[in-house]
């Protein structure tokens, strides 16, 4: 097989797994909300650590809500929920408005329903990971911070840094949107997953596709 | 070294200013400015801003530094700010070039935070007060005194730093002051 197809299928392969994970998730989150949740199709690229800093030059101010676990096990980097605060806000009074019958923000009660969605996400993105590739992998409890979307990514790029040879991360990104029941009263709801992965998970994740593919 | 200083709150507003003479600092980046100049770096999470300047002079460089050594003398050093130990030594090496009295440097410190836990190593240090360990062993070794500092904590900060007048600018999610 050629080196160029081969890393197509590779590349395919990742993103299945993604794909098939986020869905998973959105299917508890939906079903936890009682709302629609859609997914984009995840979007993988390779980029340098500094140049992909300097394209958020925008964003890194923008503040966010992230919900952040660590890979353990065979695989070592960080799944990432990223919420605007508007979102959070929506999820927070949708949750609350299902459960309790109040249509009110609450911060803490907003924080556990949000680790809540992060822990089904990563343990999705994990079973995913088993079910298609053999890769065995855990993570540790969600940790939730509101702050400036820079800030998270900066620490978790310094974070990784020492396990980076050629400074380069593999991003995997998963846009969502969540619905009214019935597809009514579309709501702006604007979150997005990163999986930021290190060299020895790029190539351990490549190596199971090439396993599974032989 | 006295503890970090609020001289004003302001109301939040941008950092970057069209009609202010401004260079902005990436990742691992090493800046320099002269008098009427400012120096900026957003969104600082576990790394810090370190500025270096001669009042006096008015000659600054501000670094957005990353971790406080390479691990190994094989790391790739892609960037001169990246690590502490090889920001410092170019910064004071630059602005000596550019005019300043390196016995007048002084040093303001921002950053390091831990927005994290995971970003705790072995050592049940994080990298943000690694960061700043490094940077002040390495100032006293200089012999730079640090006259101002906003570290550690859990907070993302941007900063922007006024050669012509030494003060340095924090904005945090929340609030607006200088130090």
């Amino acid at each position: 097989m050629a080196n160029g197809t081969k890393s197509r299928i590779i590349i395919d392969g990742i993103k299945e797994i993604i794909n098939v994970a986020a869905a998973n998730a959105s299917t508890s989150i939906s079903e936890l909300l009682d709302k629609t949740v859609l997914i984009s199709v995840p979007d993988l690229k390779q980029v340098n650590i500094y140049e992909f800093y300097a394209s958020l030059s925008d964003y890194l101010e923008r503040d966010i809500y992230a919900g952040i676990v660590k890979f353990k096990e065979s695989i070592s980097g960080y799944l990432v929920l990223f919420f605007d605060e508007e979102s959070f806000k929506y999820l927070s009074k949708t949750a609350l408005t299902k459960y309790l019958g109040e249509n009110t923000f609450e911060e803490p009660i907003a924080l556990d329903v949000f680790k809540e969605i992060v822990n089904i996400f990563a343990s999705s993105y994990t079973t995913a990971l088993y079910n298609f590739i053999g890769v065995y992998a855990t993570h540790t409890p969600p940790e939730i911070t509101h702050d400036f979307l820079g800030s998270v990514v900066n620490t978790i790029l310094s974070v990784m840094t020492p396990q980076l040879y050629n400074e380069n991360i593999l991003l995997v990104k998963v846009d969502f949107r969540m619905y009214g029941n019935n597809n009514e009263n579309p709501q702006k709801f604007d979150a997005w997953m990163v999986h930021f992965m290190t060299d020895s998970d790029v190539n351990l994740l490549c190596s199971a596709i090439e396993s599974s593919i032989q | 070294m006295s503890e970090a200083k609020i001289l004003a709150k302001e109301n939040m507003k941008p950092m970057i200013n069209p009609d202010e003479k401004a260079k902005i600092a990436g990742m691992g980046d090493v800046i320099f400015g002269k008098k009427d100049e400012v120096l900026i770096t957003l969104a600082l999470g576990s790394c810090i801003a370190l500025v270096l300047y001669d009042d006096k002079r008015k000659v600054a460089a501000l670094a957005h530094i990353m971790q406080p050594e390479p691990l190994s003398s094989s790391d790739k050093i892609s960037k001169i700010g990246k690590y502490v130990t090889t920001a410092i030594p170019y910064m004071i090496t630059q602005l000596h070039k550019m005019g300043a009295d390196i016995h007048n440097l002084k040093a303001k410190i921002a950053g390091g935070a831990s927005m994290f836990v995971y970003a705790i190593g072995s050592d049940n240090k994080t990298i943000g007060e690694k960061n700043v360990e490094k940077a002040e062993q390495l100032l006293k070794k200089y012999g730079i005194p640090i006259v101002a500092k906003d570290v550690l904590g859990n907070i993302g900060r941007s900063v922007k730093f006024y050669v012509s007048t030494g003060e340095l600018l924090i904005k945090t999610r929340n609030e607006t002051y200088k130090i």
